[in-house]
């Protein structure tokens, strides 16, 4: 096995790691804020995703609209009208999180009953991946139909434009959250309910609406990270649903509560998954990533950045 | 007369409905007065407080501060009204720096923060060298400044403090208390629950006990302080070995 | 009439054998409190074991022991058993979630080794002929079924017996402090977590019962028997049932069963065939919402935790 092909396998599993992060932080925020490990969270991403195809497959249907938004822009396979989709499925996606969270989750955990908010999130994840194969059946689905030409920077070593926007925008977002959180008061806020809810109260923070701020910023990366993935490999109805055990590694891995963790984490399993398919081939993906959970839990449950209990 | 602060009258309030803790308490308090909360273990001195705070829910009775209700509030809305809350543990984001840790005390503050930080520093000028210090790391004094300097930043009417003399070295109790009647004379009214007695009737203007969630006694604090039956039977003894440092 | 009568008894096997899973997760979280989201993977290796074991050789895949079914189901208890050992050791220390994500995980695995490890597990086409017991002697399939379905019986009611003794116990009277009470439970020290590793092995050991008994009464297992779907379904029987309830689990075992297996044929009546597996996808999202609702409603289940009083105890 030369070095290049590991090289190019750390390369994409560094773009798959991203897309991982994305998908991460919502997981950690929530699991952090609201303490139950939402196993609907892959299905944000999934729905993200089908509704930028949605929007796409509007637009594309109005002539002037469709003209005035233009074509890809070089050398992506995208423009205009994908990030106009983006901003509809960030839109569907919070829509839909607050939604379950105000009829759903919120009585389930006022039952503090533990298992039933999770219980409750993994039933939902099936009726919501189902009812996407009842609108867009099983097959697979792109964005576009277009091959990539992808960059060679290197003897051997190739990366898609496509895939260093991934890698551009992922990156954007993480430092924007980091900046967010440490230095407006809504995100100083965050941080405060996530380790004293109680004191938060006191100081007079609405904890609701920081519960409904968190939702909104999970549910945001899921669908810019149901976009990407669209635009990288491909669209299912369970691409949501087989991200669910990378996510928790990953924020597990990291440490809960640690924006830096989740991506960290990402990157690892990530990177773990591309190197591990080189040797045993692809058809264990999600067992790696359980894998490095498994390992984490027995060496250090708390995470690389999280801090012991 | 100073005007009243706060009135509190009859109220009930627990955890479980149906199992009040707090079992009809009344008092008022006025603007720059300072009201010790006293009685021993399980008395519910600390829930009382926390029911005023909106932690704990409240069965019955009024609460008022200002003329204005806080019965029904929520806590993020007690505070809005005036009534700051100081809890006995766990008052500080740990994770946070000093800084942030009074960023978040005013968060419902409309416009600059400024001159509120810059009053509350003055009035802890140790915690300047430290304000970017994780409020975890801290001592336990400094952490108690931090605790008292987050109430502070809304300017409350009314100041709630749970104990803040648990667990700290005498010469800081001494400090924590100096610093209540400075906050005081200020014009704040402050309600302070102790299980350090001496320190507390020396600083506090009345006195309410309280015993198996019902009021003992109300009185002023000087009174309470020199007599001797009170202490042998709410107080566990004589006033000056009542609660000395431990 | 025969036909109905049939369907019946088929029904109720099936029914059963989700039961016996039902009470393992009972064991499991009605009264050991332990979130297992991954039932679906100790039921598969428990139906994967009896194939691989009792079906004769086979040209391209391993196994094929033709050993008797009870064999069979013996190993299948004991695989779920040792999963469950080696999947709970780490996780049941941490916090519940952890034990949630981990089981999950540990059911997708086994949901990928089912799909690609083809010498054992027969890959996508799965394993066939997995034989019924006496099978030789009961050669009409009327008289076959009602065996099972009598054997099933049998074994329902002894695991339901010795469940209910366990729970009466001493042993299930700490199971149940640890659940209510966390901190007074870790006083108790290391006697809590075996009691708890205990809760979960056996769990997972009737979970293996139960794959292994619908391997042998459906004679065919395949990666579709993993899906997390009847995960999904036997926590909401077990809802439905009412947990910390062992009656409960069987009779939500029975009726969330007869509702899906009803809707299902309900669907294929009313939906055209060109629907394929969007009808299938429409039978999850309305049972799916039957059941979310049910759990919103009642989270301990419609019929609730039965009071257990302990041998022993003084009662006036």
């Amino acid at each position: 096995m030369t070095l290049i092909l590991w090289l190019q396998a750390i390369l994409d599993g560094a773009v798959i790691g991203a897309t991982i992060s994305l998908g991460a932080i919502g997981i950690t925020l929530t699991y952090a804020i609201l303490r139950f490990a939402n196993f609907a969270h892959g299905e944000f991403i999934t729905w993200g995703g089908y509704a930028a195809l949605a929007a796409l497959g509007t637009v594309a249907g109005w002539r002037d609209v469709s003209a005035w938004l233009g074509g890809p822009i070089a050398p992506f396979s995208f423009g205009l009208p994908l990030i106009a989709a983006t901003i509809f499925a960030i839109v569907i996606a919070v829509a839909l999180a607050l939604i379950l969270d105000a009829i759903y989750f919120s009585r389930l955990r006022r039952a503090k009953i533990a298992i039933a908010a999770v219980i409750g999130s993994f039933g939902a994840a099936l009726v919501l991946r189902n009812l996407v194969v009842m609108g867009y059946g099983a097959d697979p689905e792109y964005f576009s139909r277009d091959i990539q030409i992808a960059f060679r920077f290197w003897p051997g070593l190739r990366i898609t434009p496509d895939q260093i926007a991934l890698i551009a925008v992922t990156a954007a977002l993480v430092v924007s959250l980091h900046l967010f959180l440490t230095h407006t008061q809504l995100g100083r806020a965050m941080r405060a309910v996530r380790e004293n809810p109680d004191l938060a109260s006191v100081s007079g923070i609405d904890v609701a609406s920081v519960i409904r701020a968190t939702w909104v910023i999970g549910a945001s990366l899921a669908a810019i990270g149901g976009v990407l993935i669209g635009l990288t490999i491909q669209l299912r109805p369970s691409i949501g649903f087989d991200l669910l055990l990378p996510l928790f590694s990953a924020a597990i891995l990291g440490g809960i509560g640690s924006i830096y963790g989740a991506v960290l984490g990402g990157l690892v399993i990530g990177i773990t998954e591309s190197l591990a398919v080189l040797v045993i081939g692809p058809e264990y993906r999600q067992a790696i990533a359980f894998l490095v959970l498994f390992l984490i839990l027995l060496v250090r449950p708390q995470g690389i950045l999280g801090a012991k209990a | 007369m100073a005007e009243t602060a706060l009135s509190v009258k009859d109220l009930e309030a627990g955890y479980v409905p149906g199992v009040p803790i707090v079992r009809g308490v009344s008092f008022d308090l006025a603007a720059g007065e300072i009201l010790a909360v006293l009685g021993p273990n399980g008395a519910g001195k600390s829930t009382l407080v926390r029911a005023i705070a909106g932690l704990v829910p409240r069965f019955a009775g009024a609460i008022a501060l200002g003329g204005a209700s806080l019965a029904d509030l929520p806590p993020h809305k007690v505070v809005r009204r005036g009534f700051a809350y100081v809890p006995q543990v766990a008052n500080v984001f740990a994770d946070l720096t000093v800084d942030e840790n009074f960023a978040l005390g005013g968060y419902t503050l409309k416009g600059s923060r400024e001159a509120h930080l810059r009053r509350v520093f003055d009035l802890f000028p140790d915690l300047v060298a430290k304000r970017g210090a994780k409020a975890g790391r801290l001592s336990g004094g400094q952490r108690q400044m931090v605790a008292i300097g987050r109430a502070l930043m809304v300017e409350p009417r009314v100041l709630a403090l749970d104990e803040p003399s648990a667990g700290l070295a005498p010469i800081i109790v001494h400090q924590v208390f100096a610093m209540i009647r400075a906050v005081a004379k200020a014009g704040v009214a402050v309600l302070v629950v102790e299980q350090n007695v001496r320190a507390a009737l020396a600083t506090a203007d009345r006195a309410l006990i309280l015993a198996e969630g019902q009021e003992r006694l109300t009185g002023r604090a000087a009174e309470i302080a020199n007599d001797a039956a009170i202490a042998r039977i709410y107080l566990g003894g004589a006033p000056e070995s009542a609660g000395a440092g431990r | 009439m025969m036909d109905v009568a049939a369907y019946l008894v088929f029904f109720l096997c099936l029914a059963l054998i989700y039961g016996i899973a039902c009470l393992g997760l009972n064991l499991q979280w009605g009264f050991a409190g332990l979130f297992n989201v991954g039932v679906v993977g100790f039921f598969v290796v428990g139906a994967y074991a009896v194939a691989i074991l009792t079906t004769p050789p086979h040209p391209s895949y391993a196994g094929g022991f033709d050993l008797p079914v009870p064999v069979g189901l013996l190993a299948a208890m004991a695989a779920a058993g040792l999963i469950a050992l080696v999947v709970g050791l780490p996780t049941l220390r941490l916090r519940e979630d952890y034990l949630a994500i981990a089981t999950f995980g540990i059911a997708v695995t086994l949901q990928l080794v089912a799909l690609n490890w083809e010498s054992l597990t027969g890959g996508t086409h799965g394993r066939v002929s997995v034989p019924r017991p006496l099978a030789s002697v009961l050669v009409d399939r009327v008289e076959a079924n009602l065996f099972f379905l009598g054997m099933t019986l049998a074994i329902v009611g002894v695991a339901y017996w010795a469940l209910e003794r366990m729970v009466r116990s001493p042993w299930g009277r700490v199971l149940r402090a640890i659940r209510e009470d966390e901190t007074a439970a870790s006083s108790l020290g290391k006697n809590a977590f075996a009691c708890r590793l205990q809760a979960f092995v056996i769990g997972a050991m009737l979970m293996g019962l139960s794959g292994g008994l619908y391997a042998s009464f459906i004679g065919f297992v395949s990666p579709d028997d993993a899906l997390p779907t009847l995960t999904f379904q036997l926590w909401v029987m077990l809802i439905v049932g009412g947990s910390g309830n062992n009656k409960g689990a069987l009779i939500g075992a029975v009726a969330v069963w007869g509702l899906w297996s009803g809707s299902g044929w309900f669907m294929a009546s009313i939906l055209p065939s060109e629907w394929g597996a969007r009808a299938g996808a429409l039978q999850v999202v309305l049972i799916g919402l039957v059941l979310a609702a049910v759990l919103l409603a009642r989270p301990r289940g419609l019929i609730g935790e039965e009071t257990v009083v302990s041998r022993g105890a003084q009662v006036p």
